[in-house]
């Protein structure tokens, strides 16, 4: 059976460097930074914690439908106001709702917390603990009905498929920094095998809020840098200390390459390639010297029928981890390292921070804009690479470059890769 | 595609074959909550894995601090299956994924405590959290991602949740995988336990559990008139899927073959299914079409059956449509009426239960169901496991948000290596 190829035609983006994909690039291209101080308990004190927030938008002139909202947390929202821009980017389509699909790689936790509120103050002891008994009589009044669907870890998947009419296949993918990519990758599946000819797919998180900061800072993973907020997070630089946490979402559109021609629609880019592995060590332990991601670059190379000497840009996760870049740096030298061409990296958490659950899309949404502008964005604050690091890195500003072929790789807490192959597309 | 391994963890017991002996037994795996004192909660009994060793499956340090309750389930599951498919030669670990439903991140009451500290007593988040593992070990994808550790599996890696059609949907994904190549062996199926204080108080707000607490082990009954909604059970289903011609080579003893995965998306309301069971019957027929068969093919339907109003009727209808007469002339059980509902595990473990009664030509019953609710008219297997030559078997999930999933299994090659 020969698959069917998979093009991008719509590009939804909602993040901290703005709304939708113009303002994005623009923003990332200038090597501007979303990252800034914030006092997360909203006091008097003096603004401490690194996080790069979403952007403000009016979410009822992108979603006109109340009730909805009504159970869609942040991180909801940003999905779905990223899927809005990505269809209206797209233009009309396939209208069939059986040949539709949806992918969603989320982080969300069942709990919207506002909701649990009321009924664990109602329940606390003197000491400030909590047991059943008091749950149970006390705070069981004060849960309200819509706790448990606002918190469903599905609800996006459920609301996209409402806003758009989607009863073809779809997928709900749970994880962390891979899974906004893993969803693109489910869908780049379901289209190349004939399940559905039309998708949405991406990643969605709002981790720039004090509970994941809490999580995170208690892991050490996020940087406790103390200067200029704009120069915290430093992917593959020697002094990097760690990530800031970001808002934000991004959805695509993917579509089957004949569909997509057959009503003239513009492409963006074709997808021709997605891979996935595991470092297989458990959470929080990557492998240092990036064996699995390295067969998961090969995989998704070989699928797209290429080789590594025809990679021209790689976005890299670059999460700005002391083990976390030297796994991915020793990954890439694995693939890329001796070849004739090498391609040039970048990694864009300095600009926008970790969005986790949304970052793979994000960043597959810039792989994609920097296959269009034929243009790599920049790495920002890699002012002096770790010695072992040697790439040929975009730094400070975007660098015009030729691409034909991109790949942008994500990674998971817990040691999963994934890697999408892009295309640029040259109308034949 | 072959199903070469399979591990279960259930309230019916603590292996796959011991859940398969009482399910044949038509044993109920209900009683009064023991987890904690559920004396002041509305609904006061579930599903329970009872005489669960944990430690057992914890020994490395890192399992200690990282594994919660339902993925210490997966695990052990994991583990089962994978002794069960009885690798000889370990295989190539880049060939191997492990793609699971897992339990929606549950909060534990001392993490109520710790988000009370942060959100309204304004601690700061340097000092709100008193144990750096809780977070990733309420995380669901930590249990996935620390299985492959265990496995040592080096292929993909996902967790899914599409909420009770989880277990369903990860095994229709890891399918996927196989047959497309990127991985010659998957270790799939789902885990979870939403019993616990507010799992049951959450479902318990929007009236989905059933509150029968005088009678607990006659309160998931699936298609009787008197059903009030579903039982929390918990637990891990999990099977081994491998390619055939791989598990041939390899000389691996057979169970059945995975013929066909089907998923919809209802697009209708996110605890309701329709009252037509439009979503459910195109996860049914994409199933079937995808497995190359017709559905006077199938001889024996697990059904959701969960045992709320809603789904047992719209569950019944969906399968008249695609069935059409055929609907009236093949057996169909719930075996959540022994088991409970184990949500994301559920689909998992009934793939489990289905393959088995395929191998044993045994039909798990439906037990509690009574009084005939006018509405559910088909042949639902009451009360005693019958005896029926499978030779192909549909499971069926459907999830809350409208996400719908259905394997179809046979026991093709299974007869062929036994010389049948």
């Amino acid at each position: 059976m020969s698959k069917r190829r998979v093009v991008v035609t719509g590009l939804g983006l909602v993040t901290p460097l703005g709304m939708g994909a113009a303002e994005f690039w623009s923003a990332l291209a200038e090597g501007r930074s979303a990252v800034t101080r914030v006092d997360l308990l909203d006091s008097a004190e003096a603004p401490r914690h690194l996080v790069a927030r979403g952007p403000q938008f009016d979410i009822r002139s992108l979603v006109p439908d109340r009730k909805l909202l009504r159970i869609m947390p942040d991180s909801d929202r940003y999905a779905l106001a990223a899927a809005r821009l990505a269809v209206d980017g797209a233009g009309e389509c396939i209208h069939v709702p059986e040949r539709r699909g949806a992918f969603v790689g989320t982080r969300k936790e069942l709990m919207a917390y506002e909701m649990l509120r009321d009924a664990t103050a109602a329940s606390l002891d003197e000491e400030g603990h909590l047991n059943s008994v008091r749950l149970g009589k006390l705070g069981f009044p004060q849960v309200p009905p819509l706790a448990l669907v606002t918190g469903m870890p599905n609800g996006c998947l459920f609301a996209l498929s409402v806003l758009h009419s989607i009863r073809g296949s779809g997928a709900n993918l749970i994880g962390s920094g891979e899974i906004g990519l893993a969803a693109i990758g489910a869908a780049f599946r379901a289209i190349q095998q004939g399940q559905v000819e039309w998708a949405l797919a991406g990643g969605q998180d709002a981790g720039a809020n004090q509970w994941d900061y809490a999580d995170l800072h208690a892991l050490g993973l996020l940087s406790e840098w103390s200067g200029d907020p704009s120069q915290a997070v430093k992917p593959f630089d020697r002094h990097r200390d760690g990530f800031v946490l970001g808002d934000g979402a991004a959805v695509v559109v993917l579509e089957e390459l004949g569909s997509a021609l057959n009503r003239g629609a513009t492409i963006l880019a074709e997808l021709s390639g997605y891979a996935e592995s595991c470092d297989a060590r458990g959470v929080l332990q990557l492998d240092p010297d990036g064996g699995a991601l390295a067969r998961g670059i090969q995989a998704a190379l070989c699928q797209a029928g290429l080789s590594p000497d025809e990679v021209g840009y790689v976005n890299a996760s670059g999460v700005a981890t002391a083990i976390g870049d030297r796994s991915e740096a020793r990954a890439l030298n694995l693939v890329f390292g001796g070849g004739q061409h090498s391609p040039v990296v970048s990694g864009i958490k300095g600009a926008i921070g970790h969005l986790m659950a949304a970052s793979g899309a994000v960043e597959f949404g810039a792989t994609v804009l920097a296959l269009h502008h034929q243009m790599a964005p920049p790495t920002l604050n890699l002012s002096e690479p770790d010695p072992e690091f040697q790439f040929d890195f975009v730094r400070s500003r975007a660098r015009e470059v030729e691409i034909r072929t991109a790949i942008t790789i994500s990674r998971g807490i817990g040691g999963q890769n994934a890697v999408a192959v892009l295309r640029r597309w040259e109308s034949q | 595609m072959a199903v070469t391994g399979l591990g279960a963890i259930s309230p019916l017991g603590l292996t796959a074959e011991e859940t398969w002996r009482a399910a044949l037994a038509g044993r109920s795996g209900v009683g009064p909550i023991t987890r904690f004192d559920a004396s002041t909660f509305p609904v006061r009994f579930a599903a329970e894995v009872k005489g669960f060793a944990a430690d057992r499956y914890t020994q490395s340090r890192a399992a200690r601090r990282l594994l919660s309750r339902p993925a210490t389930f997966g695990l052990a599951a994991a583990e089962m299956a994978w002794r069960d498919a009885a690798f000889g030669m370990p295989p190539s670990r880049d060939r191997v994924g492990v793609v699971l439903g897992s339990c929606m991140d549950a909060i534990s009451l001392q993490r109520s405590e710790d988000l009370y500290r942060l959100y309204v007593q304004r601690t700061p988040p340097e000092q709100a959290v008193t144990d750096p593992f809780l977070c990733l070990r309420d995380a669901s994808p930590t249990g996935t991602a620390q299985i492959a550790a265990e496995l040592g599996a080096e292929g993909p890696n996902v967790s899914v949740y599409v909420a009770c059609a989880s277990g369903t949907q990860a095994i229709g994904i890891a399918a996927g995988m196989v047959r497309r190549g990127e991985a010659d062996i998957v270790v799939s199926g789902g885990f979870d336990s939403m019993v616990t204080e507010w799992d049951i108080l959450l479902f318990a707000t929007i009236g989905a559990v059933s509150t029968r607490n005088s009678d607990p082990q006659g309160a998931s009954r699936p298609f009787d008139k008197n059903r009030d909604g579903f039982v929390m059970g918990e637990g891990a289903g999990v099977v081994v899927l491998e390619e055939l011609s791989h598990a041939r080579r390899r000389g691996a003893r057979v169970y059945a073959e995975l013929l066909g995965y089907g998923s919809s998306l209802d697009a209708f309301r996110i605890t309701d299914t329709p009252p037509d069971g439009a979503g459910a019957a195109a996860a049914i027929s994409r199933a079937i079409e995808d497995a190359g068969l017709r559905p006077e093919d199938v001889q024996y339907i697990n059904a959701h059956g969960t045992s709320t109003q809603d789904n047992d009727r719209s569950e019944t209808r969906a399968i008249k449509s695609v069935f059409g007469d055929h609907a009236y002339a093949v057996p169909i059980s719930s075996t959540k009426s022994m088991t409970g509902h184990l949500i994301a595990a559920a689909g998992g473990l009934e793939a489990v239960l289905t393959v088995l009664a395929m191998r044993d030509g045994m039909l798990p019953p439906t037990i509690n169901l009574e009084d005939a609710d006018p509405d559910c008219d088909l042949d639902y297997v009451p009360g005693i496991a019958r005896r029926a030559d499978v030779k192909v078997a549909m499971s069926n999930s459907f999830g809350f948000g409208g996400s719908n999933a259905v394997l179809v299994l046979g026991r093709g090659a299974a007869d062929e290596v036994a010389g049948l």
